[in-house]
Order: C-alpha cells, then structure tokens, then sequence
C-alpha cells in the first residue's frame, strides 16, 4: 500500500509538473514549478530520462523545456481535465490539438507563422537571388 | 536527430543544391523568402517548402555569460536576446565565444542574416555557437528593417536553438514578440546597472 502510495504521489507530481510548464508555453525557469513540489529536480531528472522535458543549468538556475513527447502528455492532461470538468471533447479536436502542439515542437518550431508586416516589407525585396535560371 | 526524411524529386534537388540552401533552411524561410532566393514563384516556393520539409529537433545549445548573476537574471536560453548599452565588454565574456555577424549595413545586412549566417551554422559545426550583431544596420527604413532583422535572428535562434544577441536601442523593445530577453547594460558611479525587461523584469548592479 505504501508503495502504492508513493507510485502515486511521483505521479502527481509529474503530471503536474507537465502541465504547469505547458501552461508556461514549454519553456521555464525550475522555479516556477516549485510551489508545493518536493523533491522536484528528482522528479525532474525521471522525466528528463524518459524524454518528456529537458532540463539546463544556466549558473545557479534550472530552466526546463518541453520536448514533443511532453506535449503530447500535456495534451491528454488537458484532455482529462476537461472530462473530469464534464466538458465534452471532440475526437477531431483532440487530434487537430495535438497535431498542432506535436508539430510546434517537433518540427523545431521551424513552422513560425510568417507576420504580417512582411507583405510589403521593403527589406524582403533586396534579398539576393541565388543560384541560376529555371 | 532528424525525425522524418521525405525524399525529394530531382529537380527539387537541383533547386535547393543550386541555391545553396539545405532543407532544414528552407523550412523556415518564409514562402516570399525562399520565392527571392530561389528565383520561384511564391506559389511555387511554397509548394517547395511544403515537399523540402524536415523534422528536426536539436540540443539547445548552453551558455553562460561568465557572470553568475547574470546567468540567474538572464538566462542565455535559446531565442532572440536584445541588449541595449554598454554591453559589448560583456559579450565578450559568453561561453562559448560569440559569433559575430561582419558589420555590414542595409541590402547586404539582410542578405547575410537570412542567407549566409544560418550557411555558416549549419555547415561547420564549431559555428553552433551564440550569435551577435548590432541589429540596426539600416540608413533608410530603419524601423521595419530592425523588424526585420528581429523576427529573423528569433527564427535562427529558435530553430538552430541557439541564443541570438541583438546589440541595438529601445526601438527594438517595440517588438517584443520576437524576443525572448531584453536587457539594458548602463554605466553609473556605482558600477553597471542590469536593467532586465524580458523575460521578467529584474536589475543588478554589477561593480
């Protein structure tokens, strides 16, 4: 039962520290994960193991970033929620969700929306051909 | 660690060979970008990049300003950083060593940050270092150069994970959805003051 018990607590504590650091957009300082979290580098580290997140030591701090995986965790996380809030979830919502979560992190985030601002921009123009004639 | 690779017809070979751009940096070129480099129709580079399309997800790159606070304050994570000030003394600090962009201006400005920087980083692994530029090489059109100038090296640093170091003015704190730090270094009788923006605000002084 003790045994359970703890199975239980490290679970808790690592669903919610996917779900806060995807409620920060996948990517933040340790600390801000802290609140009521014991034992949270450890618990950080088994879900380093297993590639849900990455965890770097810039000086004295601990920033974590979200990996593809994570996010997926993250998305049926925010699924549970929501059927344990009585919301109800549409099958092709669900998956369109989690395509656009997945690819924003799996494809290296290369997909960035192109702005606005660049129809028009007189600097887009300049930019050089290369190569030679089709 | 590429996750998906999707062989190509020949001639889109020969296009992305011809221009000299790998897959990985047509994949984040927009449509218009990749259409002025390669000579395309936007329709066409947009179809291109559709097919050239790669799935990469890279370590981000860990650096660290030599300083501690500063690391505690602003983390050199990956992504665009402005620096505004008295800064350069302290660039010099980062490890790894910082790759500067050559100090050019205008058309040749642009065309060196969205062609050959990300040629240079991609091609020698040594180049996978912090990148650094003075982010306002314009003499006309200065604010949607700077704009610009911003959203490209947010893409280079995100994609190649990597920190970007935007040395620059207030003008660029404008733009803030392409950044990911903010910071302005300024000399008091004191010592230097930190004065962070972004990600949160905070200060230091630094003697």
């Amino acid at each position: 039962m003790a045994g359970n018990e703890l199975v239980e607590e490290e679970l808790v504590r690592r669903f919610t520290i996917i779900y806060r650091l995807g409620t920060y957009g996948g990517r933040c300082h340790a600390s801000k994960l802290r609140t009521n979290i014991p034992h949270l580098l450890k618990t950080l580290n088994n879900l380093k193991q297993i590639g849900i997140l990455d965890v770097m030591k810039v000086g004295r701090n601990y920033i974590v970033v979200m990996t593809g995986k994570g996010w997926e965790v993250y998305n049926f996380i925010v699924a549970a929620i929501k059927v344990a809030k009585g919301e109800r979830i549409e099958k092709e919502v669900k998956k369109r969700e989690r395509e656009i979560i997945t690819k924003a992190v799996e494809v290296a985030e290369a997909e960035l929306a192109v702005p606005e601002f660049v129809t028009g921009n007189p600097w887009i123009s300049v930019l050089v051909r290369r190569g030679r004639e089709w | 660690m590429v996750r998906r690779l999707i062989l190509l017809s020949e001639q889109d070979e020969i296009i992305l060979k011809n221009s000299g751009i790998s897959r990985l940096h047509a994949t984040w070129l927009s449509p218009t970008e990749l259409a002025q480099i390669t000579g395309l129709s936007v329709e066409e580079a947009e179809a291109l990049k559709e097919r050239v399309r790669v799935f990469i997800s890279l370590t981000p790159l860990r650096c660290s300003w030599g300083i501690e606070v500063l690391d505690t304050i602003l983390p050199l994570i990956y992504g665009a950083h402005l620096l505004m000030g008295d800064v350069e003394r302290f660039v010099k600090k980062i490890e790894p060593e910082v790759l500067w962009v050559p100090e050019l201006l205008d058309e040749q400005y642009v065309n060196y940050l969205v062609y050959d920087l990300p040629k240079e980083i991609e091609e020698n692994i040594e180049n996978r270092r912090p990148v650094a530029t003075y982010v306002e090489a314009f003499t006309r059109d200065i604010e949607e150069g700077v704009r610009y100038a911003l959203w490209t090296l947010h893409r280079i640093g995100v994609v190649y994970r990597i920190p970007v170091l935007a040395l620059g003015s207030p003008l660029g704190l404008k733009f803030k959805e392409y950044l990911t730090g903010a910071v302005e270094f300024v000399k008091t009788v004191a010592g230097t003051e930190v004065r962070v923006f972004l990600p949160s605000p905070n200060f230091a002084l630094l003697k």
